[in-house]
């Protein structure tokens, strides 16, 4: 005659305890999508097709065309809305260059 | 006793002047007067007209871009740009403010080809003409540790230029996580109320919608 192993029974309470447990992971894994959409990276800025050395247009970033001086300076000022010149070929009209400044 | 004109005033007598043809030295001359007896000296801009380019990157204000990889858009108070990326230029173009520009990126520098433009801006703010023959490049890079976008461009027109000239001009990175694209609205009320011959701010002839 074979020999039948009899598991003990677990207790009611535990197997309450149990369920109560299985059914928060069940729960809690109906969240998940939702967290994995809030992470970092699903956050993470489109691709801009720019190398690497040439983003332009990161988060809360802009570029400014001028920049005060701390103390007055004629050459900056001048640029406020002028061009600067080239190293060499021929500059804009009016350069501080051709005016020998 | 010498007295500083308070409009800017073009030189022309410098070598890079030599290089304008007749009508635009006139041209040139005719709003150096103007500016001398303080008339007429306010930009283009400040009177709410479209820069058209290169003058577009003259505007000292914040200037805002978004990358995607088929198109460029820079917004500067009120102007936006278009770039098409990686595409040839269309044909049969209708002359406009802003032209068609067309970029691609060599290496880490954004080159933008532009044509295409319409006779009505001025290539400075000294209010330099030009014909829509005028064909502007761009050369957009990042310079001293990314702190710095430095554009750099040749214009050509053979209606008005000799030969073609080029400029730069700098931006410095701004960080600001809070800021949002803002609005810009030109002009309200900004009539010549002091008869000092301000040019007439741009109205439409018809409504565009």
């Amino acid at each position: 005659m074979p020999m039948r192993r009899v598991l003990p029974r677990t207790p009611p309470c535990r197997r309450f305890a149990g369920a109560i447990m299985m059914g928060a992971l069940w729960a809690a894994s109906a969240f998940f999508p939702a967290l994995a959409a809030d992470a970092p990276a699903a956050r993470a800025p489109p691709a801009t097709g720019a190398p690497p050395n040439l983003d332009l247009s990161a988060p809360g970033v802009a570029w400014a065309g001028f920049v005060q001086p701390k103390e007055p300076n004629y050459r900056i000022a001048r640029l406020f809305n002028d061009y600067g010149d080239t190293e060499t070929g021929l500059g804009p009209t009016s350069t501080m260059r051709s005016r020998g400044r | 006793m010498k007295i500083q004109p308070t409009y800017r005033v073009a030189d022309l007598g410098n070598a890079a002047a030599k290089n304008l043809m007749p009508w635009v030295r006139q041209a040139l001359s005719r709003q150096n007067e103007l500016a001398l007896r303080g008339r007429n000296g306010e930009s283009r801009e400040a009177r709410c007209w479209e820069t058209g380019v290169p003058a577009f990157h003259l505007n000292p204000g914040l200037m805002h871009i978004i990358q995607t990889p088929k198109e460029m858009v820079l917004f500067l108070t009120g102007r936006v740009r278009h770039i098409w990326l990686n595409v040839p230029h269309s044909g049969n173009l209708e002359p406009s403010w802003y032209g068609e520009s067309v970029g691609r990126y060599e290496g880490d520098t954004l080159v933008v080809d532009t044509i295409g433009f319409n006779d009505k801006t001025f290539v400075d703010s000294y209010r330099t003409p030009h014909t829509d023959k005028l064909h502007v490049v761009e050369r957009f890079r990042l310079i001293d540790g990314g702190n710095t976008l430095e554009v750099a461009f040749t214009v050509e027109d053979p209606g008005a230029f000799y030969q073609p000239w080029a400029g730069t001009r700098n931006r410095h990175r701004v960080v600001n996580p809070n800021a949002q694209l803002p609005e810009f609205d030109c002009a309200a009320a900004n009539d010549d109320y002091y008869n000092i011959g301000l040019e007439p701010v741009p109205s439409a002839e018809k409504q565009s919608f």
